[in-house]
């Protein structure tokens, strides 16, 4: 291959379809009696991204091009002392890289890839990038109920009857510059009524402005928070403010759940394997006595799919996800069945909400509309 | 019910930035197959209900229904938290049955298009003075209509049975041919344009050509093209056919005066009749939108060529004795179809005599000796050339 160095300091070329990135949190964890635990994640650039990139039917200008550019970035340069005071020749050089929807553009580094030549100007081109560089600290998203910080305070003077149709109505903010786009949503934050946006609208702090709405179920007048300002961040995804997410405590059994909610279905097949906790006494190698654990003996882990995603949903998934961090708790529900039950006599070890966090999550972009993720959940207990 | 009428069949293909020309065309068939799956969620077709209300507290009390009463519902595992109707349902109609055990039944009031926030619902009962216990309410069963992800990108075929109506083959029909003479690398690659009927489209692709000839007949060819993007309609279009050159008198390929070089090196004397298809096989790049108003993943933004692969088959009076020792790497034959009209001197127009020639120039992959019933030594042979 004919090593071509240019200037450039991106990688143009779009990747196909079958693309996948793969995300992991690197935590420590501690386990007490019982299964409690606590985990964190072991520094700000502890949740990783890699992307595994195809490039099809290229031609063999673009594949010469593509693995020149990926080889130079290992060249061999002559010792150079910069007047910053250190060696400019010594480290592998990064890329500005615009990976598919729904990721935003960063800096990555390429560590291995691959150039098969199918036919005559026929080429295809694998790649593994690795973002460098990201820390958790970009993340900026609202936990549960309003953060002063980060949130909009929406107020409703008056209420909106319920109806299908779109309902005009003005709306007042008084924390934060709020963006809403067409589809986003409006919680109540007394119940679980809804106020879905129908074309969008930015509203300044301390301003009021006419909306379009629409209300099937009605919606009170009072205040309702929003995470859609200015100030939301994600690490890695382009344009957060697409998704909307339940924002206060979920409720249950007349309180609240001091985590958020993963509302998102799985596919449909789930294996779920139990491989409760228990001690055994190895008197001799023939002779054993198994004794009951103690509480929590049977925390499950999960590997779940969720194929034939939208793109919006997709987004809402992996921000979820991302927003997390990859050690922070969150509720899911379990299929039915390992909900609990409202018998007396369901298993008192097995508490009717499960807790999880997921470590590491892959997406691969199908085709247009049709996004597959597959998650890890290791379950936790709440406290 | 009105079909559309046309009178012959309008067609009209062009290489991409050049002038077209309107097909001598029998038939025309565009047909496409769309790669569609369901993916269905856990529980996605059972409804739990955890509150008659609006999910203030989560606290299940059943109404005692009054029927024809909506109710809304709060949906989601007993003592929630609430969770939102699944996305992989495109709709649930309204007066949808909801059983739930018991042979109690409620009824959806409204329609209900899922978009993952959906954890309200509003239901109404056919019969009055019963309740739903809070275990009932987390068993119910509704059959609702299931979203479908499109798995591959969308591609038609437009088949096409015409004449060879012209002494040069129309740059769409030439799967060997070239657009730009001085393009580098020389392979084509430019896409097809045109329209069949008041449907047009504009990103075509040639896959096969095919024809066959025998003694006394006209020749009708055969292609195939692969078909991406949006077709669009216009209605005024395909009146450009009906005043076309096609109405004037046609020069058309014929059995008769048309010849098979190349034959007698087989051991064949007589050709009586021959078969000549090219078929390029091809790749297909796609690339992965960026952005949420990007419209890539549509139509491919190459389609590049791999193969093309000649085959030509003929029929005669007889073949070479050495029909299976030839030894390891076969034999090989050289073949010309020359294409020529009845070359009527008496006409004007469109009397040109030799129209085209196909070649064939590689490897017998097929022989066969007959004899039937009627008492004749028939000999076919095949050959293959990988062109490319």
């Amino acid at each position: 291959m004919n090593i071509s160095r240019t200037s450039t300091n991106s990688f143009n070329l779009r990747p196909s379809f079958g693309s996948e990135a793969s995300f992991s949190s690197i935590n420590d964890e501690v386990t007490f009696g019982d299964n409690h635990s606590q985990r964190m994640t072991k520094g700000i650039n502890a949740l990783t991204m890699s992307l595994n990139l195809s490039f099809q039917g290229l031609t063999n200008d673009e594949s010469n091009d593509a693995i020149s550019f990926l080889q130079s970035q290992f060249d061999y340069e002559a010792q150079n002392y910069s007047n910053e005071g250190r060696f400019t020749n010594k480290r592998v050089g990064v890329f500005d890289y615009q990976p598919f929807y729904p990721y935003k553009q960063h800096k990555f580094m390429c560590s291995d890839f691959t150039h098969n030549k199918t036919s005559f100007n026929n080429n295809n081109v694998s790649a593994r990038f690795l973002c460098v560089g990201s820390s958790i600290l970009d993340s900026v998203e609202a936990s549960l109920g309003h953060n002063e910080t980060i949130s909009s305070k929406l107020t409703f003077p008056t209420s909106l009857p319920s109806s299908n149709s779109n309902q005009s109505t003005i709306i007042s903010n008084s924390d934060n510059f709020c963006s809403l786009n067409d589809n986003n949503f409006i919680y109540n934050s007394i119940d679980y009524r809804v106020a879905k946006v129908q074309s969008s609208v930015s509203i300044q702090e301390d301003q009021q402005i006419s909306i379009n709405l629409k209300a099937p179920f009605g919606f009170p007048d009072g205040v309702s928070t929003s995470q859609h300002t200015n100030l939301r961040h994600s690490i890695y995804i382009d344009d957060p403010n697409d998704c909307s997410f339940y924002p206060y405590a979920p409720k249950h059994k007349g309180s609240t759940i001091p985590y958020r909610c993963f509302d998102f279905r799985p596919n449909q097949s789930i294996s779920i394997q139990n491989s409760p906790k228990f001690r055994d006494a190895n008197l001799t190698d023939f002779y054993k006595k198994f004794n009951k654990y103690g509480f929590n003996p049977n925390l499950t882990n999960l590997q779940l799919s969720f194929n034939g995603r939208s793109d919006l949903e997709a987004k809402r998934i992996l921000l979820f996800l991302e927003s997390h961090l990859g050690y922070k708790k969150f509720c899911f529900h379990a299929q039915s069945g390992y909900g609990g039950h409202v018998q007396p006599n369901s298993s008192p070890s097995k508490s009717k909400l499960s807790y999880f966090y997921c470590p590491q999550w892959s997406h691969s972009f199908t085709y247009l509309n049709n996004h597959s993720i597959s998650a890890t959940f290791i379950e936790c207990l709440p406290n | 019910m009105k079909f559309l009428p046309y009178e012959d069949v309008p067609l009209y293909l062009a290489v991409d930035g050049q002038d077209g020309e309107h097909i001598f065309a029998e038939s025309v068939t565009l047909s496409i197959d769309n790669n569609l799956n369901t993916n269905r969620q856990v529980d996605d077709n059972l409804l739990q209900i955890c509150e008659f209300g609006s999910g203030i507290n989560m606290q299940y009390v059943s109404p005692t229904f009054v029927s024809g009463v909506d109710y809304t519902a709060t949906l989601g595992p007993t003592d929630g938290p609430p969770r939102p109707i699944a996305t992989s349902i495109h709709k649930i109609p309204a007066n949808t049955k909801v059983t739930f055990p018991n042979g109690k039944h409620l009824y959806f009031s409204n329609d209900v298009y899922p978009d993952g926030q959906d954890y309200l619902a509003s239901f109404y009962a056919l019969s009055g003075n019963w309740q739903l216990s809070a275990q009932e309410a987390q068993q119910g069963y509704f059959e609702p209509l299931f979203n479908y992800a499109q798995t591959q990108p969308v591609q038609g075929t437009l088949s096409v049975n015409f004449y060879l109506n012209t002494g040069n083959l129309q740059g769409f029909f030439n799967i060997t041919g070239l657009s730009d003479l001085t393009a580098y690398p020389p392979i084509d690659e430019e896409k097809i344009t045109g329209y069949f009927g008041d449907f047009t489209f504009s990103d075509a692709y040639l896959n096969s050509l095919n024809f066959s000839l025998s003694p006394n007949s006209i020749s009708q060819a055969s292609a195939s093209f692969m078909v991406f993007g949006k077709l669009s309609k216009d209605e005024n279009i395909s009146q450009n056919y009906y005043s076309s050159d096609l109405y004037q008198q046609q020069s058309i390929a014929h059995g008769e005066a048309s010849k098979i070089v190349g034959h007698t090196d087989l051991g064949m004397n007589h050709p009586i009749s021959f078969s000549y298809s090219i078929q390029t096989s091809r790749s297909l790049r796609y690339v992965c939108p960026i952005d949420k108003n990007d419209s890539a993943g549509l139509t491919p933004v190459r389609v590049s060529k791999d193969s093309t692969i000649i085959d030509m088959s003929i029929d005669g009076d007889n073949l070479s004795p050495d029909i299976i020792s030839e030894g390891p790497n076969g034999s090989r034959a050289n073949l010309k179809a020359i294409l020529s009209d009845l070359n009527y001197d008496n006409f004007e127009d469109n009397s040109n005599g030799f129209m085209h020639e196909f070649s064939c120039n590689g490897a017998v992959v097929s022989k066969s000796l007959s004899v039937n019933s009627q008492g004749y030594l028939n000999g076919s042979i095949s050959v293959r050339q990988q062109y490319m």
